[in-house]
């Protein structure tokens, strides 16, 4: 009776370790995350299935997924576990809304700016932490302090808003109005496009690099950092190239939610929980593989939105999706992207115990 | 808004240039240049030794976790508010000073330190840091969240009619005064635990190589559980001894855990004395910074200094002097 | 756009028949005597006894007889001892409102309140927004955390839903934005700061006493910067020297920030700060035997909360206090505050009574209209004038942006552990004692 489920796990099995089979998958889920949205309002006998999932919240997905996927290249790819994530989105957020608001530039030239300087910040972390030889814990907690330390300076400096932060302006004062060229909309649905948009190019940049030269570099020095390196390997510069690049696309979510919501402040985009939001998708997902902080993504925010709507007393919602937090990492540690593997293995030694007794 | 940044460009430009080096690190602009009297100095170095002393206390917990098992336990603060609340509530009811309820708030918070290690990390003891960090982050949502529903946002004072005393012009406040002595003397049994007691030793013996104290016959999966226990004690007195000073909220022990983490480093990894000169260094620097620098500027100071340590000196300022 | 609008079906309601509520109910049993945190859907505890049964259900669907409000509040997380207090002032405006008849233009028509909790995050602002208005909201209020109040008013534009601001500081919310729905009673951080930098030196000079230096102590957010700033500017316009500037954390002890003072000796100590922070600079003053000559706070709901004062005790006696405040020459205020305390057994303070206010604002708001219409409600919102409202403050009516442009933040004194208005002379009850 497992025979068709099992022989369908097994061609899934044997489709996913074709060359094709990562970005079939990637289309079949952009796909699904495109339709998404319409998808809300369909009804099947009078109950519709995700009409719960309101289109903030799954912009809010898309938005912590973008920001996982980034994180995902240096973090996942090399094993540098970062902390600080926060610091690269909090520049991409205020460059783009203060090179608006102050100097009149595009919001999109804002990002572009905003995201080289993230890749600098990145790189000056990178420099220093790698040349003494941080790693572990201690890469992870020195990465966290470079992101309190932006915090306190933003909070601190008048010039960079203080506290208060800033307000985007209105699009008529830098563009024609509402529209692309403005990143501004009327309505939440070209917001979504535009960041699913986000989501679809860092995704193929990770599918890029995690086949090619560099991501082989990449995961050699995640596996045996010291092998790779009496091998040639330039760690140094490879890990450098790895923040950069993380640091550079993770100011893009740090823009969008610059863009979406009004406003930005040190308290709510250098927010000592916004590390944790950046990483979470990822490991919930699967760190390292191109897919995993998608679905990580997906699952996470869906059931916490799931969670809090769930409970009428306040609070409670935090204390459920710390316990599905809790499952979810303990009894899939290799994340979702594990699941349709570890089910094959489940079947194959079920199947092989039942032709045991057979015999 | 255009009191608070310039809108024009020109404008913009020249507050940068002036506002950086006036606000970062400046003087107080509207405080005349001079120095404070001895009496005041003196009060500022009081206070900086019993903060420091609390910020090391608080850290031990952590550096303990830390140090033994390489895991970074995020609920460490959550932990303290669950002590925090315990004790009030148990002071309320009974009517038994807060003092003598301290070591029943210990035992709780080990007995709770070891159900949450056997639920939810021993199973992924060997699994990659981030899983654990994970975890321990589920834990302080829930720990959090608890708390927050049973008594509420409001922040509640244990009311112990506690004074300060005044010797030579300085105010020794007799809240932060206890909660130094208990600090101390709780380092001290710590310290004297882990040197002179057969689990001690095991315990220093695990932090030192773990796969070599599995070889020669340590049971690690139990020294595990035990430090995750003690390390949660640790958490339960230092979260004991803040009502003593200080009114207690369910957010306190996010601001606690980030100086924690800060002082551990500092300090060096799993060292005792060095979570106390870390403490210090964390003390000195925020009522210094605060007596002379402008704002919250101190906190990037702190940071700054985090970060040279953990460069320079990534074993810390007192690294491996608990293992000697 | 059809899809902003999801079917009948609300999202709230699927989760309730997918079951998991059932969850809920049984741990709504064990909260026992914290049973005032459950502000949150159709009303809670307040709705036993005299109160009419229409206002408690929220199953019954008719929009024809019936006007809903969405109230968006921290009703969990750090602001909720404030944000809980706030959406009780909602519901205890509905519910006064509806016991003396309904809307009387509708023919008697009820009022509802429903309930979400937006946590504090600038995320859930627009999210819980949304919801409301999915549930049948004609109008909204919220959201106290400002980041979260612009979210929220983003979506009550974007669905045409007018938003009245219960209580948001920021000065930027209306005023670098054009929004057509939304509106703000209160007065402004600015506006508190102005309002405090001429109000309480008058009030010390009058009384032949000098204020010539002052020292400040502020939350280090946007709120007590914003407050910082504003006096920056307009305390020596007032001829007072602002000699120390002291900031306070989240979780701090105030120990080093009262010694400055101490060390500056300002004639008047002025907080910015939450309830937490003020009550530890307090305990830090008795802790070192300081209390300046005038201590005062702006924006400062501690000094407007009794049990706030009770736990600074002695100290706060004859601080002084800027901040909305219930209208004393109005006996209705004092009805409106006994009737909080008795039906929600928690503390009255500013942020409620400011709340109380909106929501009088809106009930006038659709009394006037005639109409259950959110543009209805709208168009009125553009034109009333509030002239009975609890708030000491003139009558409330909105300027372009949705300012009140009769904002105004009284001062008041702690007297007897109590705060009285004693300042201006129009809403003072009692005369300053100093």
């Amino acid at each position: 009776m497992g025979d068709p489920l099992r022989s369908a796990v097994e061609r899934y099995a044997r489709f996913r370790t074709q060359w094709y089979g990562l970005p079939t998958l990637l289309v079949v889920v952009f796909s699904f995350l495109a339709v998404l949205p319409m998808l809300r309002g369909v009804s099947l006998l009078g109950v519709s299935p995700l009409g719960w999932l309101s289109l903030n919240s799954i912009i809010l997905t898309l938005v912590w997924a973008t920001a996982a996927q980034a994180w995902n290249i240096m973090s996942g790819y090399t094993g540098q576990f970062s902390f600080g994530h926060a610091a690269f989105f909090g520049i991409g957020a205020y460059a783009t809304i203060l090179l608006t608001a102050d100097f009149g530039l595009s919001p999109w030239v804002g990002m572009l700016i905003g995201s080289l300087l993230a890749a600098g910040y990145g790189l000056l972390i990178g420099v220093l932490t790698f040349r003494y030889g941080l790693e572990g814990h201690y890469f992870g907690l020195a990465t966290l302090a470079f992101a309190e330390l932006l915090r306190y300076l933003f909070n601190n400096l008048a010039v960079l808003g203080g506290a208060s932060g800033f307000f985007k302006p209105l699009p008529r004062e830098y563009a024609s109005g509402p529209g692309l060229a403005a990143f501004q909309f009327a309505t939440d649905l070209p917001y979504y496009y535009v960041i699913l948009g986000f989501l679809a190019l860092v995704s193929v940049v990770s599918l890029v690099i995690n086949r090619s030269q560099l991501g082989y570099y990449l995961f050699a020095i995640r596996e045996r950092e010291t092998a790779a390196s009496a091998v040639g390997i330039p760690t140094f510069r490879y890990k450098l190239l790895g923040i950069s690049v993380s640091a550079f696309f993770t100011a893009w979510p740090g823009a969008f939610w610059a863009m979406y919501f009004n406003t930005i402040r040190p308290d709510t985009v250098f927010d000592l929980l916004v590390n944790v939001e950046i990483l979470l998708p990822a490991i919930v997902g699967g760190v390292g593989t191109v897919l995993g902080p998608i679905l990580g993504s997906l699952i996470a925010i869906p059931a916490s939105e799931f969670v809090r709507q769930s409970f009428e007393i306040p609070g409670v919602n935090n204390a459920v999706y710390g316990i599905i937090l809790i499952a979810i990492v303990l009894y899939s540690p290799r994340g979702v992207v594990s699941w349709p593997s570890r089910l094959v293995e489940l079947l194959r030694t079920r199947t092989a115990l039942l032709s045991d007794d057979v015999r | 808004m255009d009191w608070c940044f310039a809108s024009s460009r020109g404008e913009w430009i020249a507050s940068a240039v002036m506002a950086v080096p006036s606000q970062l690190g400046g003087l107080d602009a509207t405080v005349p240049l001079s120095l404070p009297g001895p009496a005041i100095l003196a009060q500022y170095l009081v206070f900086a030794v019993l903060l420091g002393g609390i910020y090391g206390l608080v850290a031990l917990g952590l550096t303990m976790i830390f140090g033994v098992m390489d895991v970074i336990n995020f609920a460490h603060g959550a932990l303290m508010v669950v002590a925090m609340y315990a004790l009030m509530t148990a002071s309320r009811m009974s009517g038994v000073s807060p003092f003598l309820l301290i070591p029943l708030a210990i035992a709780l918070l080990f007995i709770l330190g070891v159900g949450i290690y056997r639920a939810t990390i021993a199973p992924i003891i060997d699994a990659p840091q981030e899983n654990q960090l994970i975890v321990t982050f589920g834990v302080l949502l829930i720990l959090t969240s608890i708390v927050q529903i049973l008594f509420g946002s409001d922040p509640q004072k244990l009311e112990l009619g506690l004074g300060s005393f005044r010797v030579a012009g300085v105010f020794v406040p007799e809240g932060q005064l206890y909660a130094l002595i208990i600090a101390v003397i709780a380092l001290a049994a710590t310290w004297l635990f882990l040197q002179r007691t057969m689990v001690g030793r095991a315990i220093r013996g695990t932090a030192d190589n773990r796969d070599g104290a599995q070889y020669v016959g340590i049971d690690v999966p139990r020294v595990d559980m035990l430090t995750f226990g003690i390390g949660a004690a640790l958490a339960g007195l230092a979260g004991a001894v803040v009502p003593l000073f200080q009114s207690i909220t369910p957010s306190l022990g996010d601001q606690y855990l980030i100086n924690a983490f800060v002082v551990v480093v500092l300090g060096g990894l799993g060292s005792f004395p060095g979570a106390f000169v870390g403490g210090l260094v964390i003390g000195f620097i925020q009522v210094f910074g605060l007596a002379f620098l402008e704002g919250s500027t101190y906190q990037i100071l702190i940071f700054l200094v985090f970060i040279l340590v953990l460069l320079v000196r990534p074993e810390g300022l007192l690294g491996g002097a608990s293992d000697g | 756009m059809q899809d902003q609008q999801t079917d009948r079906f609300s999202r709230r309601d699927f989760v309730k028949y997918s079951g998991v509520t059932g969850v809920a109910g049984v741990l709504a049993g064990c909260t026992g005597s914290g049973g005032d945190d459950s502000g949150a859907g159709d009303g809670g505890s307040g709705e036993s006894g005299d109160s009419d049964e229409s206002s408690g259900s929220t199953e019954t669907e008719s929009a024809v007889d019936e006007v809903v409000i969405g109230s968006n509040h921290p009703l969990s997380g750090s602001l909720a001892n404030t944000g809980v207090r706030m959406d009780q002032a909602v519901q205890l405006a509905v519910m006064m409102k509806n016991e003396q008849g309904g809307i009387e233009s509708l023919g008697g028509a009820q009022l509802r309140t429903i309930s979400g909790d937006n946590q504090g995050e600038q995320e859930l602002g627009g999210e819980v927004a949304q919801e409301l208005i999915d549930e049948g909201a004609n109008v909204l209020t919220g959201c106290y955390s400002s980041p979260v109040t612009s979210a929220a008013t983003r979506t009550a534009e974007q669905e045409g839903i007018p938003l009245v601001i219960s209580v948001s500081v920021a000065n930027s919310i209306l005023q670098d934005t054009n929004l057509n729905y939304a509106y703000r009673p209160q007065p402004s951080a600015r506006r508190m700061g102005i309002d405090h930098a001429r109000l309480l030196p008058n009030i010390v000079r009058d009384a032949g006493q000098e204020i010539q230096t002052a020292g400040l102590f502020y939350i280090d957010i946007s709120f007590g910067q914003s407050i910082r700033d504003t006096l920056r500017e307009e305390l020596p316009a007032n001829d007072v020297e602002i000699v120390a500037e002291e900031a306070i954390g989240f979780g701090d002890t105030a120990d080093t920030q009262v010694t400055n003072f101490r060390d500056a000796d300002p004639d008047a100590v002025i907080a910015t700060s939450y309830r937490a922070e003020t009550i530890e600079l307090l305990n830090a003053m008795d802790n070192q035997d300081y209390r300046p000559p005038i201590l005062a706070g702006c924006s400062n709901a501690a000094m407007n909360d009794v049990s706030a004062l009770e736990q600074m005790g002695e100290t706060a006696e004859g601080g002084f206090g800027t901040n909305f405040a219930l209208d004393p020459t109005s006996s209705r205020a004092g009805d409106v505050r006994t009737r909080f305390e008795e039906e929600f057994d928690s503390g009255f303070d500013a942020n409620v009574a400011m709340t109380y206010a909106s929501t009088e604002v809106i009930i006038a708001a659709i009394e006037e209209a005639g109409s259950a219409d959110p543009d209805d409600i709208n168009d009125v919102l553009g034109s009333i004038t509030v002239e009975d409202h609890i708030a000491a403050m003139p009558p409330i009516t909105f300027t372009e942006n949705g300012e009140n442009e009769n904002s105004l933040a009284p001062l008041h004194q702690v007297q007897d552990l109590r705060d009285r208005v004693v300042a201006p002379e129009k809403f003072a009850e009692t005369d300053p004692s100093l």
